[in-house]
């Protein structure tokens, strides 16, 4: 399945003024040609450049475990904050960053951040990572068990007795849960 | 295609939570009750002077002394322990100070200091470093001037000289073998303390404990500073008081007379700055308590139930005047632990099994992400 954003985008990239592209390729075999600071910001990538002495400008650099969706994620959160370093290099816009994020995770279901944690583990973005993994934190908090079991995708394996035990025991904790 | 979210960023995740997320989540899954019970159990280290064991708080159903293997080869004698973020701060006698990571292993001897009143083991969470204060034991200070403090940086691996105690303090209080109390970021110790100036004649009055009284001395860790704390009116001049951390917040038991105990907990104060103590809770004598023992609180259980220790009367409080009433029956003589619950208002056993002599105990958190790294 070719793409035709990844043909668009290649088009483009020669008419822009000399800024360096890097080109990324996802699981689903479409190419992103990201600007070089924002690629950077992804570890895996900043490594394999720094790495490899014999990589240029026209190699694509192949992400096996990172789907579109994911990327497209990914980019919009990293340019997003290559902005505001531009825009503020000293420290960067403090509520207009939280109002970003804030807007940022809100679209994304539970199975949309559960990729983009896996994704953003994968490409070593720890900033990100850091702040999809407090986000997922805050939405189960208060959630039930039956919620955090769908969440991580486990199984019960608890015979009926033992839960029902556990349940019994820390009776406390089970006080003032949402609704899923 | 699903896939599943590796370990690392799961406990990452948990790390996250708060205490009442993380027991429900046990009942999710085997998997997540082996990484809950891992590690976010508080556990309680028992010390005796040549060894050290561990029970599991948090465990279900059966609680299990376990022996733990200290590092450095015998022959210790510990003397005082002092816990904070997965750290343990030991004082070993004729060692010195030792840092110890039970989790890993791992220790580091921490360098000489000066002779010393009181230590105290706590964390400096601006620049995530460990440190110990050394209330310096110096013979030849003027009762004018106050004693001098020395500071360990973990980071730094050395002490740096940091002021001088308020010249009121003239006695610390440190027989309960702990290493100060850590909380909030603050360390505390139970002090003497002149508040009267109208007790002091003229220069060359000498100190004597008739103008002192019982008062708590604060070392706010980041901006290393002394302050003195006053206990509450309704207990002045009540030295029969200890001091503990309960539920993140420094309390004062105060043990009456009939043997009741009453817990005070310092809370921050509408005022910036402002500290007022509140009453706690009131935990009822019992009954049949040896009249060579009295009951200490220890810590709070996660249900809310308040976890006790049988100890020994060996130590400077005057129980002379704490009366316990005699009790031929054997009862209580054979636990060492008891958990009483405000809710219920009873006493319950609190069994644990393999337990050894101990004579120092401390509750303790694992902490898999280690501050410092593999300094420690």
């Amino acid at each position: 399945m070719s793409s035709s954003i990844a043909s668009s985008s290649s088009s483009s990239s020669s008419s822009s003024k000399k800024e360096k592209k890097i080109s990324l390729k996802t699981s689903d075999g479409e190419v992103f040609e990201v600007e070089e600071p924002v690629a950077m910001q992804l570890e895996i990538v900043r490594s394999f450049f720094a790495d490899n002495e014999d990589v240029t400008e026209q190699t694509v650099m192949p992400l096996p475990n990172v789907s579109t969706a994911a990327m497209h994620g990914i980019l919009e959160y990293c340019r997003a904050h290559e902005e505001f370093r531009r825009r503020m290099p000293e420290a960067a816009p403090e509520e207009e960053v939280r109002a970003f994020e804030a807007g940022y995770v809100d679209r994304k279901s539970n199975e949309e951040l559960k990729e983009m944690i896996l994704a953003a583990n994968y490409l070593n973005i720890s900033k990100l990572l850091d702040f999809l993994t407090g986000v997922a934190a805050k939405r189960i908090e208060n959630k039930s068990v039956e919620y955090v079991r769908a969440f991580f995708g486990v199984e019960n394996d608890f015979t009926p007795e033992e839960e029902a035990n556990l349940r019994r025991e820390y009776e406390w904790a089970f006080e003032g849960v949402d609704e899923d | 295609m699903e896939e599943r979210i590796p370990d690392d960023l799961i406990v990452d995740l948990l790390r996250r939570l708060p205490k009442k997320s993380l027991f429900r989540f046990k009942c999710v899954s085997m998997g997540l009750q082996a990484f809950i019970t891992r590690y976010y159990n508080q556990k309680l280290i028992l010390s005796s002077p040549s060894s050290f064991q561990s029970i599991d708080l948090d465990a279900s159903m059966i609680k299990k002394a376990v022996k733990l293997d200290f590092p450095i080869q015998s022959p210790n004698e510990f003397k005082a322990i002092a816990s904070c973020n997965g750290l343990l701060c030991i004082q070993i006698k004729e060692v010195g100070l030792v840092l110890w990571n039970p989790s890993t292993g791992r220790y580091r001897r921490v360098p000489p200091s000066n002779p010393s009143l009181g230590f105290g083991f706590g964390f400096n969470h601006s620049i995530n470093d460990f440190i110990i204060v050394n209330l310096i034991d110096d013979e030849e200070r003027s009762d004018r001037l106050g004693d001098l403090v020395e500071v360990y940086s973990a980071r730094t691996d050395s002490w740096q000289q940091k002021g001088t105690l308020p010249w009121q303090v003239i006695n610390i209080d440190t027989v309960k073998s702990q290493l100060g109390f850590f909380v909030n970021g603050a360390l505390y110790w139970k002090i003497n303390y002149i508040n009267n100036l109208d007790l002091i004649p003229n220069e060359d009055f000498i100190f004597n404990s008739d103008a002192a009284e019982s008062a708590i001395l604060c070392f706010d860790i980041v901006g290393e500073k002394f302050n003195v704390i006053l206990t509450p009116r309704e207990v002045d001049n009540e030295p029969n008081f200890d001091l503990g951390v309960f539920g993140e917040r420094l309390c004062m038991l105060h043990h009456q007379n009939e043997g009741h105990i009453h817990m005070w907990a310092l809370e921050d104060g509408e005022a910036k700055g402002m500290q007022n103590w509140i009453k706690l809770m009131r935990i009822p004598r019992l009954e049949d308590v040896p009249t060579n023992k009295y009951l200490a609180p220890v810590c709070f259980m996660s249900n809310g139930d308040i976890l006790l220790n049988l100890r020994k009367k060996t130590d400077g409080i005057d129980y002379e005047r704490v009366k316990f009433k005699q009790f031929n029956k054997t009862g209580c003589r054979e636990k060492t632990f008891l958990l009483y619950s405000p809710d219920e208002q009873m006493y319950k056993e609190y069994k644990v099994r393999g337990l050894r002599y101990f004579d120092k105990e401390i509750t303790y958190t694992e902490n898999i992400v280690a501050p410092l790294g593999d300094a420690i």
